[in-house]
């Protein structure tokens, strides 16, 4: 153990981690100068942390290459495929939406279900006195059954 | 090469061969991004075919060229977050079956498609799911801290502090990973 390395057991503890976490900036160009120099001056001496940076450093230009990985030849054919026909515009889009909404086969009970949440209302809150059609209907309905 | 700013503006006013340069020029980049959330190339083809037809219906909304990549990869993610959603819990691949980029390798492409490939993703296996986006969005896709801030909303310094803490644990991973591997 070298004299750096017992100062360091006695006082701090080992500091490698306290370097390794600041590898990734460093392989980045850490605008801190200070930063910088203290993570090289460690690295010099320290032959692990310098086989770990080296590993840091040749990863982040590694990774890059993974982005691409290119689908089979017939990809750009399927998607002009699927694609033709669509609106782009932000008018066709509407209209589309709008068609698509109204053919669904739930649209019908939805509008009847606004419609009468609607009328609700518009009779709670107006002079239309809804709550007098049971009335009106039994009226109809005797004079209906009392026509010979 | 054609700028991506007026690539973008010819998609926008409906040229189909504008189209075809932009799906042309993206196909390897998205189809690579959906393989890395699904990890099955069935899958992965058909969601990017999903983020392109998505994508032409949203021409309109697409942003000025520099902002395109964050945006276009924003509307990656939510694809691929919704099809795995979709997919359930599903065990994924064996990250091995894989297929290296279809253009001529570089030195550096060879010795990930011998094996490296599959390497680096069973390493980026053993991060967590937040460090493993960060790996993904800056270090492969090369997006600025800010936009994977705002793409996993979370604040710059801990998108900072995780993406400095996961390049060493995936650095860690990748040689004690290729030390076990013969």
């Amino acid at each position: 153990m070298t004299f750096l390395e017992r100062v360091l057991a006695k006082t701090s503890g080992p500091v490698c981690d306290a370097a390794s976490s600041r590898f990734a900036a460093f392989v980045d160009g850490e605008p801190d100068p200070v930063d910088r120099e203290l993570v090289a001056a460690h690295v010099a001496g320290c032959p692990a942390c310098r086989e770990e940076l080296a590993s840091v450093r040749s990863l982040i230009g590694v990774l890059p290459l993974v982005a691409e990985v290119a689908p089979d030849r017939a990809f750009v054919a399927d998607v002009l495929r699927q694609t033709s026909g669509i609106p782009t515009t932000a008018v066709s889009r509407w209209t589309e939406t709008w068609r698509r909404f109204a053919l669904r086969p739930r649209f019908a009970l939805e509008v009847a279900y606004v419609g009468a949440v609607v009328l609700c209302v518009i009779g709670t809150f107006t002079d239309l006195h809804l709550r007098a059609v049971p009335e009106l209907m039994r009226t109809v309905l005797s004079d209906f059954k009392e026509t010979p | 090469m054609i700028d991506l700013d007026t690539l973008l503006a010819r998609c926008r006013r409906g040229d189909p061969l504008a189209w075809e340069e932009l799906v042309r020029r993206f196909q390897g980049r998205i189809h690579g991004f959906a393989l890395f959330y699904l990890r099955d190339r069935e899958e992965a083809r058909d969601t990017a075919q999903e983020i392109f037809v998505r994508l032409y219906k949203h021409l309109g909304d697409t942003q000025d060229g520099a902002s395109f990549v964050p945006w276009l990869l924003r509307l990656s993610r939510n694809c691929c977050i919704d099809r795995l959603r979709a997919l359930g819990a599903r065990a994924p691949q064996d990250p091995m079956d894989v297929d290296p980029p279809s253009h001529a390798p570089s030195p550096e492409e060879n010795l990930l498609a011998n094996g490296r490939r599959a390497l680096l993703y069973r390493a980026l296996d053993t991060l967590s799911d937040v460090n493993r986006e960060i790996v993904l969005l800056k270090d492969i896709h090369q997006l600025k801290l800010e936009e994977i801030g705002s793409l996993l909303h979370l604040p710059l310094g801990t998108v900072k502090s995780r993406s400095n803490r996961a390049r060493t644990e995936l650095a860690k991973a990748v040689r004690s990973l290729a030390g076990a591997t013969p």
